[in-house]
């Protein structure tokens, strides 16, 4: 465990130059689309003197080259500053942190949600191979993978708030609900279900079919059949020593869509209006509040590293042959 | 006293898109407890489908045991249930696979395996079960057994592992033990190694044993009978010295022929041709078309097992005449 | 048109009995008298990054602090304004000194609203700030006492003009005591204001919505008649259609759907399509031609582009018939200064023809006359539908056309800071004044480098300027309105800027809500007199 500390550390550390990269990469690409949070204020705020747009120009420091102005904003980032957003009046920090947990919540939920569906019905799939429950499983994962999320997010609003009046429409809780705090979290699960499910949904697909696929190739491997020769049950031999194996594919697959994931919850977040990271980051490019972009990327990249950091820990745990480096 | 183990006729064939593969046609032997038959073929003639047909555990689809009876005692295994089958397995028969490098589950250490073994059929806790686990490591002689019971499959030398799986198999004292091509994949040293455990844990056990092999030298030093499989068939039977002594059928010949004797400086003969496939069977004698003693009647008619004295079989016409012609009893 | 709320004294008795009756006539006011309490929830599309902002920060912090914060001036109606903060007002003969008599009232915080906070928002912020030259010309503010605030303009100040700025929804009086001596821009204030109007902010969760609540010491007695109005975001149109079907929201103003949605949204009993509550802050779509272009410098050239245009098409087809036909820069609907009396240019793709023909671009070898940068922005999503009509018919009169659709933040550089367009597509708002914020899309002076929305074509025409710094002190309303007809004339004949089309407006509102929309740009009104069945 002692290695497993140090090699931990030394990953983290491995990490901090990768992230300075993206941070630069980010900045410099940033800096290339036209335009910039002074235009859009000045739009908004029909602002129709250049000088005054110098002078916010200027304050923002925006009117200084790119490479100091990336200097500086990495100077700022080793002093644990992500930033002004002129636009919010906040510190970027404050901006990012009262939105964080909506996103967190939303994606591990999903996460676990697309983990435990897709990895069940990848499961069944497997063990009732060309069976109709395996052609069943297929039809509705091609469906959850070809469907846009958004749709079958709006789909889902229609049908069980609109419809059936069973789910809040959107939102993250309701709105001047008095409750206590299992209220509270009942209320907010309430609210959770719709966006996470359609946010998941896609994943679980994905994961049903990697899994089916990695299900079906460990059961042919040799050692499987050592353990059918020790006389175990069907469902033994398939929870136990095929899954144990054929969940390390859908984990590999796990950390590498953690990011995408992040992606995929600026739709959800936008179609059911939940609270989180993605509207702000979509809002913050339109404006061109590139500290608030910066910000969340920053956070986004740090979790992935995390994240991914995690999945090795788990892989090394299912998997005795691996080990970190 | 009858044979612990008596396969009649035991006929599997695999349904695949190319046709129908006869792996195992019509295949008798019996097995006596505290014997070792071994079970001799070339590569590809049926010896691992015999197996995993008496085990149960033929791959279906394309597989499947469409005749003949596996009786253990005086149930025929071919008629169980797979549920009843599952309490057979690894229990009254166990199996040792030809590959000791991915026959172990990579995630469980070989301690927590062999336990599983010990728990699948007897009622024990699991401390009693981590120690026959361990008494069996030490059993097949793998050193300071305790510490090994946590290692992973992968810390191990196949030697060790294919140990492993021998204390896995005998987990639960089997009556039969089939060890497929043990030491196929092991070096030549830890072959010997793996034989002289499996001659002496056979002794200890009382199991019956077939041991299946492709290398007749193997055979000598260990096995009490001897199988002849081509092409599905059994081609030859008979007691282990008689086998090098006088070898019957044509085929046997061509084995020993090319099989590597301490002391004869003279060039190996190969069989000369290939194994027929086994989905287009010509009429006649499988053999036949490599067969240097080939007849036309080997061409057109399948030769009948002759039993040959008291112990000896022989599927060959022109063994047939030879023998006669010795003046010995053919009887078929 | 006799003109009979716009008087030089106006005193609060004399409103009330106005409003009593603007009340009744209001659409959704039944015969059972309104009912206090409730929660109205109403759905907008945008969060905004502020709830206020000195410069007016567009209509997403506006639709909010006008629900807070408070104006001297409320106006009802085209042509008719109200006492709000202000119960009375004087104007001196020469229109230069208008005294407002204040409202005893108190902030949200219970420091009391006194003239000095008028002298502050008036002269030290709204006549720094604002984009409104006649604000700007906002000399001094004097204030004898603390219900008097005396306010004097550098030039004449036409009394329409003069109400309608300080009713404007960007001109909210903001207390001295929180933005004296700071930063406005960065004042925590921004995000939870501090107003005198009948709600008060409770909560802003980021993200989600914003809470207010009733204001209990609101200086009109029985207002507002809500307990509680939320404004919830809700970005994806679809997701906003099924919070109003699933009764979550009840009210979505300012075009919240497509026009087949708020059909299908209309025909539910539960719901109405209302149109009304925009005469004074009505959306157009326009065209602007860049005569920085040689080409497009050609009078003869803008015109024959015009021909080329079906405006009822757009309409009809990409608007589903919610609109009309712009005339020019002031909207049909805009009742007080709109002047028919203009060039106007009917479909006719052959008269396109023969005056390029004319202007000395006939079709080359290449099957083209010349080719045009088209950007079409993206604040509608009309306008990239319109834009590739544009493209259509504008080459089906052989000019090649480019078209981009940058987002926002490209949209605004390439078309207000770079000038790097031909033709665009993009929108304007027409204030109760043309000089509030219509004229500067046409003037020498509207002609400045990164100011968004103003005279992006680099039109230049004396006479038009002369005509607008004319309107712009003309004291007499009717020769004011004959100068902004000669202002259309001008526009119309030159066609630097092509209106396409007057965007029509709908709200969709649940039954229960009643007494809205009977302002004339209700959707900053400060909705105390909305009321909800129980
Ligand atoms: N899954 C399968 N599908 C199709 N054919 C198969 C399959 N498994 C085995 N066979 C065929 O069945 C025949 C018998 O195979 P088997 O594995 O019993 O041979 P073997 O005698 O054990 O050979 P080896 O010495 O190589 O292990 C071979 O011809 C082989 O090609
Ligand atoms: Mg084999």
């Amino acid at each position: 465990m002692n290695r497993t500390f140090l090699a931990v550390r030394r990953r983290l550390l491995q990490a901090v130059p990768v992230v300075f990269g993206i941070v630069a990469i980010i900045f410099l690409l940033l800096n290339l689309s036209p335009g910039d949070l002074v235009d859009v204020m000045a739009a908004e705020e029909q602002i129709s003197d250049p000088q005054v747009l110098e002078q916010i120009r200027a304050e923002y420091g925006l009117d200084k080259p790119i490479y100091v102005q990336l200097a500086n904003y990495v100077w700022n980032i080793v002093h644990l500053d992500l930033g002004y957003s002129f636009r919010h009046s906040q510190p970027v920090w404050d901006v990012i942190v009262e939105r964080l947990p909506a996103t967190l919540i939303l994606m591990s939920v999903s996460m676990a949600l697309a983990l435990f569906i897709g990895g069940l019905a990848g499961v069944v799939a497997s063990i009732k191979v060309n069976t109709l429950y395996d052609n069943l499983i297929s039809v509705v994962a091609i469906i959850f993978f070809a469907a846009p999320s958004f749709w079958i997010g709006l789909m889902m609003m229609v049908l069980f708030s609109v419809k059936l009046g069973l789910l809040p429409v959107s939102g993250m809780y309701t709105i001047g609900g008095d409750y206590s705090l299992a209220g509270e979290i009942w209320d907010v699960t309430r609210h959770l279900v719709m966006p996470s499910f359609a946010l998941g949904l896609f994943y679980a697909a994905i994961y049903a079919r990697v899994m089916r696929a990695s299900m079906l190739e460990v059961s042919g491997l040799d050692f499987i059949r050592t353990a059918r020769a020790k006389g175990l049950g069907e469902k033994r031999v398939a929870f136990k020593h095929i899954l144990r194996n054929a969940l390390l594919p859908v984990v590999t697959l796990f950390g590498l869509q953690l990011g995408t994931m992040l992606a995929g919850s600026v739709v959800i977040e936008s179609v059911f209006s939940w609270p989180g990271i993605g509207t702000l980051v979509f809002e913050a490019v339109l404006t061109r509040n590139f500290p608030l972009v910066m910000g969340v990327l920053l956070f986004g990249s740090i979790l992935v590293v995390i994240a991914n950091l995690a999945v090795d820990l788990v892989y090394m745990r299912l998997d005795p042959r691996i080990e970190l480096r | 006293m009858s044979p612990l183990l008596q396969v009649c006729d035991l006929t599997t064939h695999l349904f695949t898109v190319e046709g129908v593969v006869k792996a195992v046609e019509g295949l008798s032997f019996d097995l006596d407890a505290d014997e070792t038959l071994a079970l001799v073929g070339e590569s590809g003639c049926g010896k691992s489908m015999t197996a995993l047909s008496l085990m149960g555990l033929v791959p279906d689809p394309p597989g499947r045991i469409v005749g003949g009876q596996v009786l253990l005692g005086d149930r025929d295994l071919l008629q169980l249930s797979e549920h009843e089958m599952q309490k057979i397995r690894g229990n009254e028969i166990a199996m040792v696979f030809q590959e000791p490098m991915t026959s172990l589950n990579p995630v469980f250490t070989v301690g927590d395996q062999i336990v599983e073994s010990v728990l699948t059929h007897r009622q024990v806790s699991r401390r009693q079960a981590r120690e026959r686990a361990v008494e069996l490591l030490d059993l097949v002689r793998i050193p300071d057994p305790r510490g090994r019971f946590d290692d992973y499959p992968h810390r191990l030398s196949g030697g060790m592992r294919q140990r492993v799986m021998i204390a896995m198999a005998l987990a639960c004292d089997p009556d039969v033990l089939i060890a497929d091509e043990p030491t196929t994949a092991l070096d030549v040293t830890i072959q010997a190694q793996v034989l002289d455990l499996l001659g002496e844990l056979q002794g200890e056990f009382g199991m019956g044993v077939i041991l299946i092999t492709h290398d007749l030298g193997v055979v000598a030093g260990i096995a009490d009978r001897v199988v002849v499989m081509y092409a599905g068939r059994k081609v030859e039977e008979a007691p282990v010295d008689d086998i090098f002594a006088s070898p019957l059928h044509p085929y046997t010949q061509g084995l020993l022929g090319s099989m590597p004797r301490p002391g004869l400086e003279e060039r190996l003969r190969e069989i000369p041709g290939v194994i027929p496939s086994l989905i287009d069977m010509t009429p006649g004698c499988s053999f036949a078309p490599r067969c240097a003693k080939a007849m036309a009647r080997c061409r057109e008619e399948q030769p009948d097992h002759a039993t040959i004295g008291d112990a000896r079989v022989v599927a060959c016409f022109a063994a047939e005449e030879e023998v006669a012609g010795r003046g010995l009893a053919v009887d078929t | 048109m006799n003109v009979t709320t716009v008087t030089k004294r106006c005193t609060a008795v004399l409103a009330a009995s106005v409003f009593a009756m603007a009340l009744g006539a209001a659409p959704g006011a039944q015969a059972a008298g309104p009912k206090k309490g409730g929660t109205l929830v109403a759905v907008w599309q945008l969060e905004p990054h502020t709830l206020y902002s000195a410069r007016g920060g567009g209509s997403s912090p506006l639709i909010v602090n006008t629900k807070i914060l408070e104006k001297l001036v409320r106006q009802v109606a085209i042509d008719k304004f109200e006492p709000e903060l202000a119960s009375s007002w004087d104007i001196s003969s020469d229109y230069k000194t208008y005294t407002f008599k204040l409202r005893k009232t108190n902030w949200h915080d219970g420091k009391p609203f006194t003239s000095a906070d008028v002298q502050f928002t008036l002269k030290d912020v709204l006549a720094k700030l604002s984009s409104n030259g006649l604000l700007r010309a906002i000399e001094k503010v004097e204030t004898p006492d603390a219900q008097t605030a005396i306010v004097h303009f550098s030039r004449p100040a036409p009394e329409y003009l003069a109400l309608a700025s300080l009713a404007a929804s960007q001109s909210s009086i903001i207390p001295k005591h929180i933005y004296a001596g700071t930063k406005y821009s960065k004042n925590p204030a921004n995000n939870a204001p501090i107003g005198t109007g009948p709600f008060k902010l409770k909560e802003w969760a980021r993200g989600s919505h914003v809470e207010m609540v009733r204001n209990e010491g609101y200086w009109q007695k029985g207002r507002p008649h809500l307990d509680r109005l939320v404004i919830r975001y809700i970005r994806d149109p679809g997701a906003r259609a099924a919070a109003m079907e699933g009764g979550e929201v009840l009210l979505a103003v300012s075009n919240p759907f497509p026009g087949p949605e708020i059909d299908r949204l209309a025909a539910r009993p539960d719901l109405v399509a209302d149109k009304k509550g925009y005469d004074t802050s009505k959306w157009q779509m326009l065209m602007e031609m860049n005569v920085r272009n040689p080409i497009l410098a050609k009078k003869q050239v803008r015109q024959a582009i015009a021909y080329a245009i079906d405006q009822n098409f757009i309409v009809d087809t990409i608007f589903y018939g919610l609109g009309n036909a712009s005339t020019g820069p002031i909207p049909v609907s805009q009742t007080r200064f709109y002047s028919p009396d203009t060039a106007s240019y009917p479909y006719d793709p052959k008269k396109a023809g023969e005056l390029l023909d004319k202007a000395g671009y006939p079709v080359k070898a290449d099957g083209k006359r010349f080719t045009l940068k088209l950007v079409a922005s993206p604040w509608f999503t009309e306008n990239k539908k319109t834009g590739q009509y544009l493209k259509q018919v504008l080459e089906d009169i052989k000019i090649g056309i480019n078209m981009e659709t940058p987002d926002r933040g490209g949209t605004i550089r390439q078309i207000y800071c770079n000038y790097d367009f031909d033709i665009t597509v993009s929108n304007s708002i027409a204030s109760a004044d043309p000089l509030i914020g219509t004229t500067h899309w046409f003037t020498s002076n509207g002609i400045r480098k990164c100011a968004a929305f103003r005279n992006a074509s680099d039109y230049s025409n004396p006479a038009l300027d002369k005509v607008v710094d004319q309107a712009a002190v003309e004291t007499d309303p009717a020769k004011r309105k004959a100068l902004l007809a000669e202002f259309q004339k001008i526009a119309m004949e030159n066609v630097p800027i092509m209106h396409l089309v007057d965007i029509g407006m709908t709200n969709v509102v649940n039954t229960k809500v009643h007494n809205y929309s009977f302002t004339s740009q209700w959707m900053y009104d400060s909705w105390k007199d909305v009321w909800l069945e129980k």
